[in-house]
């Protein structure tokens, strides 16, 4: 008699991701989530444009505005806006249906019958909905192909790691909501569980700008947070890795929840050995240091030439700022140089010295307020600017390294005066119907 | 015959209600044992703990002697549960394929099962749109695609009226002929005393009676009773 686990032909496999591909394009909420993603997207795309060209008119009359007219800011960031707002929201219905079809309505007691084993079926289920989730680009993706119909720059770096941040963003929501529909017994409740954990990940933004590092720390923990930085046009490994490990580990847990034979003690006990492993791996993901500047101006980035040389710092070196969190000057400092100076040396640390408050109006009392110690090799030196032109001389003076000839990076910016306007009907009509007309076509027999 | 499974102990607790209480039976390679007992019973939970689809508080299976723990259960039975309306979005031909490619059975053996049951004219039609008699029978046809050699059926009579019960008994008798053991879960006396070769009788959680028609009939003392006056007697 054949044992069902004793086959490796691997066309079982075509048949599981098959069936899952059709289970997720039978599904109306697939299909509703792409019919409401186009309008959001487009209104997105639209307001962009015009806000864009609003910008561009004075960029034309004042040239030296030019150079703030990036596309990735102007016009991507926007446009994904609205592909955010509904991966956060509509996104979990659909990947909730991929386990809840099963679980909900009692096939699971066939599939867990057939030679698939939890990991393979949770991970092709993950594969199918992957999948699916390019199929959502598509408004999102129109709206770059018509910004290069009218003639908008486009920088392939930038828009690909932002695309990478928002799969990586997806993929933590498919794993919440795998999670969520593999504890819950209903659509509803699992729809409620997703949702406490994304609409619960925004509240933590709240706490990002919050005077105490502590409160600060912990909004930096949030998923919109995380997306920031591809946002920005900066990729870090370590960001990409956390957003893995925070995926894999909800995924890993659905498949810890999904089987209904095994205890509620068992599951448990394997929880815990799941979430120690992902909170060890998530830590030191944070450790990864890759980071690459996608941006066309370089926003991240000195000049190579001076990256180049302070590459050549091997001690410690320390950066003593006496800034309340709050105060712009240090959100000026942090993205100016410390952040980028973090990158570049391996081994800086920075000390934020919270004042001590007195007064009226709880102002800063201590003389060194404002004042940003840099220490290295036992020789120290003091400045109040937060600009990089003033400060890496000092650097380079504390590290004995020649000061290297900036060459200067001009950047003209893309400015463009166009009316988006006429694209509504893609995105409004076009786009929405094509998806009603694929959700009549799976549902017409 | 040799015993081809062994139900040892199998306890299963509810909270404050003993479902199963230390159930005791063994099957035979190549018989239809039947299990029998009214709504309530604990059939349903019993045969899930069975095929390792639910925990169990206590007790052992094995397999031709040897402890088969739950995680491997499918390698040998397959539960065919009863009241799943499995993919109700996706066509009869879809799903059918899918369990077929699952268990990499030919085609042919497909295209038998549809014809065996009659589900030609539904091949297209979405799970959801069934009657509830198709819907048995798209059920039954997957158990009949299933390689596992021991087979178990929950309920597999229900929703079927006299004509299709004898059908589906007639498709059921050609498996153990072909070397398969069926163990159904029957609340219909009079479909169970047709089909069954051996009888496992539970109520309230306990094992009542084990055996032939005949060694029920000696247990209750009711040597002419039919299966239906043997259970009451007994349980």
């Amino acid at each position: 008699m054949r044992s069902p686990n004793a086959r490796t032909d691997v066309k079982p496999w075509f048949a599981l991701m098959r069936k899952e591909l059709r289970g997720l394009m039978t599904s109306k909420a697939l299909w509703v989530m792409l019919i409401l993603l186009s309008p959001l997207v487009g209104f997105s795309f639209i307001q962009a444009v015009s806000l864009y060209a609003e910008a561009s008119r004075s960029a034309q009359e004042f040239p030296d505005l030019a150079t703030g007219m990036v596309p990735l800011d102007g016009i991507l960031v926007p446009t994904f806006g609205g592909f955010y707002i509904a991966m956060t929201l509509l996104f979990p219905f659909v990947a909730i249906r991929v386990i809840g079809m099963e679980k909900y309505t009692g096939a699971i007691k066939l599939l867990l019958q057939t030679p698939f084993g939890i990991p393979k079926i949770i991970a092709i289920k993950l594969m199918a909905l992957l999948v699916c989730w390019f199929l959502t680009l598509v408004p999102g993706l129109s709206a770059v192909v018509i910004w290069q119909a009218f003639g908008g720059h486009l920088y392939w770096p930038d828009l690909l790691n932002l695309l990478l941040g928002q799969m990586l963003y997806s993929l933590v929501i498919a794993g919440i909501a795998f999670f969520a529909a593999s504890i819950t017994d209903n659509y509803g409740t699992a729809a409620i569980v997703a949702l406490s954990f994304t609409i619960g990940s925004w509240v933590l933004d709240f706490s990002l700008g919050h005077k105490l590092l502590f409160w600060s720390g912990l909004g930096s923990l949030s998923l919109t947070a995380a997306l920031k930085g591809f946002e920005q046009g900066l990729f870090a490994l370590s960001r990409a890795l956390q957003l893995l490990v925070l995926s894999l580990g909800f995924v890993t847990l659905s498949a810890v929840w999904f089987h209904p034979g095994r205890s509620v003690y068992t599951k448990t006990i394997n929880s815990m050995m799941v979430l120690s492993l992902a909170a060890i791996s998530f830590v030191m993901a944070g450790d990864a240091r890759m980071f690459k500047d996608t941006t066309e101006d370089r926003r991240h980035s000195f000049s190579p030439a001076v990256e180049k040389s302070l590459q050549r710092i091997d001690q410690d070196f320390r950066i003593t700022v006496h800034l309340a969190p709050d105060d712009p000057r240090l959100v000026d400092l942090d993205r100016s140089l410390i952040s980028k100076l973090q990158r570049l040396i391996p081994r800086v640390s920075v000390v934020i010295v919270e004042p001590k408050r007195g007064g009226l109006f709880g102002a800063a009392s201590d003389d060194a307020y404002g004042q940003v110690f840099y220490e290295y090799a036992g020789r120290k030196e003091q400045s109040r600017s937060t600009n990089p032109k003033e400060v890496l001389p000092l650097i380079f003076g504390l590290a004995r390294l020649p000061v290297p000839e900036e060459q200067d990076w001009n950047f003209a910016g893309h400015p463009l005066v166009v009316d988006a306007y006429p694209s509504g009907i893609w995105f409004y009509c076009v786009l929405p119907l094509l998806f009603a007309s694929a959700l009549w076509f799976t549902h017409r027999w | 015959m040799d015993a081809l499974l062994v139900v040892d102990s199998i306890s299963k607790v509810h909270g404050m209600v003993t479902a199963l209480d230390r159930v005791r039976f063994s099957v035979e390679g190549g018989e239809i044992l039947g299990l029998i007992g009214p709504n309530g019973a604990g059939k349903t939970t019993l045969l899930e703990c069975l095929s390792g689809l639910i925990p169990c508080d206590g007790g052992h299976v094995l397999w031709r002697g040897s402890e088969l723990p739950p995680h491997r259960r499918k390698e040998q039975m397959f539960y065919l549960p009863d009241g799943v309306k499995p993919y109700g979005d996706q066509s009869v031909k879809a799903v059918l394929d899918f369990f077929r490619s699952a268990f990499a059975v030919p085609d042919e053996e497909r295209q038998k099962t549809v014809k065996d049951l009659s589900l030609d004219s539904v091949l297209r039609k979405r799970i959801d749109a069934l009657s509830k008699g198709y819907l048995r029978r798209v059920m039954l046809s997957i158990c009949l695609l299933a390689p596992q050699p021991l087979l178990i059926l929950d309920e597999p009579f229900d929703g079927f009226d006299l004509r299709q019960t004898r059908m589906v008994m007639t498709l059921l008798r050609p498996l153990v002929a072909a070397g398969k053991t069926l163990l159904l879960s029957v609340h219909q006396l009079t479909d169970a005393e047709r089909i069954c070769n051996r009888f496992v009788l539970l109520s309230e959680g306990q094992v009542r009676g084990i055996g032939s028609l005949d060694e029920l009939r000696k247990q209750a003392t009711l040597p002419h009773g039919t299966l239906e006056e043997v259970f009451l007697a007994l349980t």
